[in-house]
């Protein structure tokens, strides 16, 4: 350590304030607490966009006192070598188009670590702006036998530096006095305020800093090594997998999906209620059938993807996600994924949008979007009542494989096992086609377990379902107010008109020739039209366009068991959903991918469909 | 030799990793020139590693493995 270093420590903690800064970027690695800590300084005082031009995402939040503060990507070092780093090196350097200079740079590093972080230290110093290091998870560190001179260390990097604890809150007050210019009192925390920020050349890593005692590796939690023991184990191992998987969907099925039902019908309650108040007939249709049942339709999948992003939370946080992904990593090798596409293709069978949303932890590119793309083939919680009805109406309750399942049973696992196998078929070939490359890469950090924390959990919740009601729901409110408007006009005489005899049934007239192939009919065509809004919705239309009809047995009369099977597969292969697809765009920020991902899954679903009506009329079923 | 060669329960130091894909992302796991490996269990006949760089555990498949270059403890 040079006395140049120290001199210009201890100068500066005499240094008159500098005055507040204004704009402070967060930066960190991921996985450090640089989100957690990000949520404590701002609360929910933030704005999530998109950076222009690209998909990372960009995050800034205001203090309490005003200052704005810029989550950047997490990022391990600052060599341009990805868009995320691309971004960051440009926000440090105050050349990144839309985002204001920075004044001053929080740096967060997980203290149980640090010395894999010097390398990052240093490049971030070596920008010139005026730095905190804030050594998180010091609590951690210290209950682990860990230890770290914060005075030692900040000589040596000639940088203030804290020990903090993001998720506890502890070391705040030492942030505020750095943002606010001011150095720290030492008998809160031991923080110290440099002149310059010279870039201190790399000369210092982990051995100095152990050599000089500012800083000893924690010892490794005895209960990770336990507990790894089986959760790595090649037969428990997928065991437990499927345990937690099993709890997790019982979860969802049990709970959040009545509970999204419930709250959706009790919502469309309340909108008729407000309905009867409004003179104009259409004017009352617009506002409680458009406009306030679409809004019920999206809240009425906010338990599920709240229960999937619970889920997903309390896996990540706990740090068991890393263990999940290395027992999967064999399988998805299989079809060039790796294992950390294995808990977002899960959570598909939700729902596609939380899972798609949770691709966000894939490191790569290349993998992230395939999974993105395959995600839609898992069969969503929204198929079930379709599947149900048709599989009611068409497939006897006779048992098969002696008498072990039922052949309805049967049915609806061939259906869920057409979907997986579309899933692994398209991935195979994105990984031979379109995005072609070495995808053997594979590493992941094994993280010591530790107890997911309520706020951490509960504000990553939040933020997420804000992302999703913000700007998914959107567009998914203004696809179904088209599409409301396509089965609701022409209007007549004040009145708006049945759905048979609308502009959707008209299109359900011009799509009927390519439906006949499959051996479906009009009715079946429109409720497919009408299914973007809402998988589910099938079932409501069919009602309505068969009236008093039964619908199972106007479909036995009409399309008969061949087109009931052909209408099966297209179910299970389309992409009929506007909440997907609109998730899709925001998260490849474009819309050629689902565009893309659209016209494939539709031409797939249109072609296995008609070759099995095909086998079925020729098995005479 | 590399990082894939490395037997159960053997200890190796870093000597590098070599430039492609993984190389960021391996950095930043801790498999730093000068980093201590020691490979603590192997899962589906060697297709995944569990390293321990430094004293931390991480999982990585084999042929990830295969582009660290390692010295033997022994060695040294």
């Amino acid at each position: 350590m040079s006395t140049a270093t120290v001199i210009a420590v201890e100068k500066s903690a005499t240094a008159r304030p500098a005055g507040a800064y204004h704009t402070i970027g967060l930066i960190g690695p991921p996985n450090v607490g640089k989100t957690t800590l990000f949520n404590r300084l701002t609360g929910l005082r933030q704005k999530v966009s998109n950076y222009s031009g690209v998909t990372v995402e960009h995050r800034s939040g205001k203090l309490k006192s005003g200052q704005t503060v810029i989550d950047l990507p997490g990022v391990w070092s600052l060599t341009p070598e990805s868009e995320d780093q691309k971004i960051a090196v440009n926000v440090l350097h105050g050349t990144q188009p839309g985002v204001p200079k920075l004044d001053a740079v929080l740096l967060v590093v997980d203290g149980t670590a640090l010395h894999r972080y010097m390398g990052l230290i240093h490049e971030v110093l070596a920008c010139g702006l005026p730095t905190m290091v804030l050594i998180n998870m010091a609590d951690e560190l210290v209950a682990r036998n860990g230890y770290i001179d914060p005075l030692a260390v900040a000589r040596e990097l000639g940088s203030p530096t804290a020990l903090i604890s993001a998720s506890r809150g502890t070391g705040m007050e030492a942030i505020s006095h750095f943002l606010n210019g001011e150095h720290a009192a030492a008998q809160i925390l031991p923080v110290l305020q440099a002149g310059g920020n010279a870039a201190p050349g790399c000369a210092t890593d982990c051995n100095t800093l152990t050599r000089s005692g500012a800083y000893r590796r924690p010892h490794h939690s005895k209960f990770t090594r336990a507990f790894d023991h089986w959760a790595l184990h090649p037969v428990v191992g997928p065991l437990m997998c499927i345990f937690f998987i099993a709890a997790a969907f019982q979860i969802m099925f049990r709970l959040a999906y009545p509970a999204g039902q419930w709250l959706s019908t009790w919502l469309g309650d309340i909108g008729i209620a407000v309905g009867a108040h409004i003179p104009d007939a259409i004017l009352r249709a617009i506002i409680v059938d458009g406009i306030w049942n679409g809004i019920a339709s999206i809240l009425g999948f906010l338990p599920t993807i709240l229960c999937m992003f619970l889920v997903i939370t309390l896996l990540e946080d706990s740090g068991y996600m890393a263990r999940a992904a290395v027992i999967a990593d064999r399988t998805m090798g299989h079809v060039g994924l790796n294992g950390r596409s294995f808990l977002p293709l899960l959570s598909a069978y939700a729902c596609a949008v939380p899972a798609i949303m949770a691709t966000r932890a894939i490191p790569s590119k290349r993998d992230r979007l395939a999974t993105i793309l395959i995600a839609p083939f898992m069969t969503c919680s929204a198929r079930l009542p379709v599947y149900a009805l048709l599989i009611a109406a068409f497939i006897p309750q006779r048992k098969v494989l002696g008498n072990l399942l039922g052949l309805q049973a049967v049915t609806l696992m061939l259906l869920y096992a057409i979907g997986l196998l579309a899933a692994l078929f398209t991935a195979k070939l994105l990984h031979s086609s379109a995005l072609k490359g070495s995808a053997a890469m594979f590493a992941i950090e094994l993280p010591n377990y530790r107890m997911p924390r309520l706020r951490t959990v509960a504000l990553a919740i939040y933020d997420r379902s804000m992302v999703f009601l913000k700007q998914v729901g959107t567009v998914i409110l203004v696809l179904n107010l088209a599409i409301w408007f396509l089965s609701h006009m022409p209007f007549h005489n004040g009145e708006p008109s049945d759905v048979a005899a609308s502009y959707l049934a008209r299109l359900g007239d011009l799509i009927q020739p390519l439906l006949h192939p499959l051996g479906l009919n009009r009715n079946v065509g429109i409720s497919l039209l009408g299914a973007f809004v809402a998988r589910e919705s099938v079932v409501s239309t069919l009602a309505t366009l068969y009236g008093q009809v039964n619908v199972g047995d106007a479909l036995r009369a009409e399309i008969g068991l061949a087109g009931a099977i052909a209408l099966l597969v297209f179910f299970a292969l389309a992409m009929q959903c506007t909440a997907t697809l609109a998730v899709v765009r925001r998260e490849t920020n474009s819309w050629k991918w689902p565009l893309l991902q659209f016209a494939y899954m539709t031409v797939l679903a249109y072609g296995a469909s008609f070759v099995t009506y095909r086998i079925a009329l020729a098995m005479h079923l | 030799m590399h990082l894939a060669e490395l037997k159960h329960g053997e200890k190796a130091t870093v000597l590098g990793v070599a430039q492609g894909e993984a190389y960021c992302h391996l950095c930043a796991l801790g498999l730093n020139a000068g980093a201590e490996v020691e490979v603590v269990r192997t899962l589906s006949r060697r297709t995944v590693l569990i390293v321990r760089v430094d004293g931390f555990d991480i999982a990585l498949r084999g042929e990830t493995a295969s582009t660290v270059k390692i010295r033997m403890e022994s060695a040294l």
